[in-house]
């Protein structure tokens, strides 16, 4: 079975291919971070601990990152519940011009960032609230709104709605249906689409850059500042442990809640 | 418990009735199958006791008490889905105790209830598997224990055995015959199969079309169906279009096409045109020639079928349509002795012909 062989080879050698393109830049950022010298070398001459050290001297680093967590926690947690009522309005109800509101509530995914970011700096000017707290957190929402909506549609879909009626059919209102069958249904859609919601708001640059001024900042704008004006590992360093918190979250999610497709999509 | 009676119930969406004044009642403790194809209309009255749709006219009571104000979380009615619809989250001790949770029984007393559920349908020992740990048959008695332990006023079963193969089938029949007699609770059960239709309930309603055709215990509509339509759902039958002869002293002869007729038990007039309904099992088939007598036929053999328990016969009867006729071997015949081609004489006892308009 020659052609069968050259099949399965073929398919490792572009699935292994794929898995190295992937994951090299990860690598290579980890690699660099414990350089011994100011110099992005590779292979390293030397090692040291000093950048992780130096990751303190990131402008702002500590405030900005608790500004994006809090930011980013707090859109996907909003974003999240007005998702479950949409997803529900989608996937359960007729309602006029359906499909066109489902394209245009995950058009965020297809329209380019920079683009949301210029409108959103419009309206809020307009509504006077630009360069605010809120505002940011308003413009995260709408970047991040479409992914929980996707997760959570993609989990309703999935369930059988007669374990409802079955509920209903033990007495059970719809309030308390909705809380003890329902939304135990949903929660891998709820988790992955919160977590994806999180992370893409928690590492956005693009629409925050066009909503922050003065004191306000975000951890990504702060090191991509680093970036711009210093040559040297440090922001290695903090993507490190970046990378490694995140990976972390997601094999402790996806192991706890058996949610599948976390780490596919973007 | 209760008693449950469903009167003038239509429902419509836009201009299809779908439920077309129906008419029901199921005593108290009583077991009544809702027969029909599928699209009948009799999952639609399923879910309008239940309380899932909110029929167009027509009173739904329980021991003479209207039901159709009440959603459906009030109207203490247990269903069996026909996919079980168990809560995959929960194991099969918290799917049966949700209904009883819902109804604040104290922990205590809902154990218990619980535990007397699980040995009711036979699951001890599987109380913190989860549904997707169970068989077919044994998420089919999670769902029956999670519907009986509340008590409810009347069972709602949508097609219990459909999803289980021959054998669990079977064997779930005489079950849920012991569980509904033991639990003595009213129930409805809705199924396009006749033969668990025959087998379960202690009547039988027949629907088609969003009607009710006939309601009547398993053997009297099975022996004598008032209309064409059930002979023909319930079991197999031969029916023949057929012109009465001549009538004489209680037996009328009727024209069954070609040179045969038949005398049958009833009173028509002369030139009308009948319908006439045999079973196959009430005709008797023989290779050797009967005595001279009523009702005789003779007719070749075009097919016969093999089914275990008998056989079913197609004959060829000049002018007639294929008679469909049940062989049962005995110690002296078999069917190995019926060839394709044969000779055959057909004997219909006239008791045995039903007559339709």
């Amino acid at each position: 079975m020659f052609s069968e062989r050259a099949y399965h080879w073929c398919i490792q050698a572009l699935g292994w291919g794929g898995i190295i393109f992937l994951v090299f830049p990860v690598f290579l950022t980890a690699l660099v971070s414990f350089n011994g010298s100011f110099f992005i070398e590779i292979p390293p001459s030397s090692y040291s601990l000093e950048w992780y050290a130096n990751i303190a001297k990131i402008h702002k680093i500590g405030e900005a990152t608790l500004v994006s967590a809090g930011i980013a926690g707090l859109a996907a947690l909003l974003v999240t519940v007005l998702a479950t009522a949409t997803a529900m309005a989608i996937v359960r109800y007729p309602f006029p011009a359906k499909a066109a509101v489902t394209a245009f509530l995950l058009s965020p995914v297809a329209v380019p960032i920079v683009a949301i970011g210029i409108a959103l700096v419009q309206f809020f000017i307009a509504l006077d609230i630009a360069f605010t707290w809120y505002s940011l957190l308003i413009g995260h929402m709408v970047l991040v709104a479409a992914y929980p909506v996707r997760t959570i549609v993609a989990s309703m879909t999935l369930y059988n709605p007669s374990i409802e009626e079955a509920a209903a059919s033990l007495g059970a209102n719809r309030w308390i249906t909705f809380w003890t069958v329902t939304l135990p249904q949903l929660k891998p859609g709820l988790i992955s689409g919160f977590l994806f919601a999180f992370l893409i708001s928690f590492d956005n640059y693009p629409i925050s850059i066009f909503l922050v001024r003065g004191g306000l900042t975000t951890m990504p704008i702060e090191v991509f500042n680093y970036i711009s004006q210093n040559l040297d590992p440090t922001p290695a360093a903090f993507s490190t442990i970046y990378i490694l918190i995140v990976s972390v979250v997601i094999i402790f999610v996806e192991r706890r809640y058996k949610v599948i497709s976390l780490s596919l999509g973007r | 418990m209760a008693r449950l009676d469903i009167s003038q119930l239509s429902f419509s969406v836009g201009d299809t009735e779908i439920l077309r004044n129906v008419d029901l009642c199921v005593e108290d403790g009583k077991c009544l199958a809702l027969l029909g194809p599928s699209g009948c209309g009799k999952t639609t009255t399923l879910r309008s006791i239940a309380g899932f749709l909110t029929p167009t006219s027509g009173e739904i009571s329980l021991d003479g008490t209207s039901v159709l104000g009440l959603p459906t979380h009030k109207r203490n009615v247990g269903l069996v889905f026909q996919d079980y619809a168990l809560f995959p989250h929960m194991n099969v001790a918290d799917n049966i105790a949700y209904g009883l949770k819902r109804r604040k029984v104290a922990t205590t007393e809902r154990n218990r209830r619980t535990a007397a559920a699980l040995r009711l349908v036979q699951l001890e020992g599987l109380e913190t598997r989860t549904p997707n740990q169970l068989s077919g048959g044994q998420q089919q008695r999670v769902a029956l224990a999670r519907a009986l332990v509340v008590e409810p006023d009347v069972l709602l079963l949508d097609e219990p055995l459909g999803a289980l193969d021959r054998r669990l089938r079977d064997q779930m029949q005489v079950e849920l015959k012991r569980i509904q007699r033991e639990s003595g609770i009213t129930t409805i059960i809705v199924t396009h199969d006749q033969e668990e239709a025959l087998s379960l309930s202690d009547r039988i309603a027949v629907m088609l079309d969003g009607r009710i055709e006939e309601t009547g215990t398993p053997a009297d509509l099975y022996r004598r169906p008032k209309s064409r339509a059930v002979m023909e759902f319930l079991g197999a039958s031969n029916i023949l279009d057929a012109v009465v002869e001549s009538g004489d002293a209680g037996l009328t002869t009727v024209r069954i096409g070609g040179d045969c007729s038949l005398k049958i038990p009833a009173q028509a007039a002369s030139g009308s045109a009948v319908r006439l309904g045999i079973r196959p099992e009430r005709i008797s088939i023989d290779h050797a020639a009967h005595a001279d007598g009523d009702n005789n036929l003779t007719g070749r053999v075009m097919e016969a079928v093999y089914k275990g328990t008998h056989a079913e016969i197609y004959v060829e009867v000049a002018g007639v349509a294929p008679l469909l006729v049940r062989w049962r071997d005995t110690s002296e015949r078999t069917i190995e002795d019926v060839r394709i081609g044969d000779t055959v004489h057909l004997t219909i006892d006239p008791d045995a012909i039903l007559i339709f308009e």
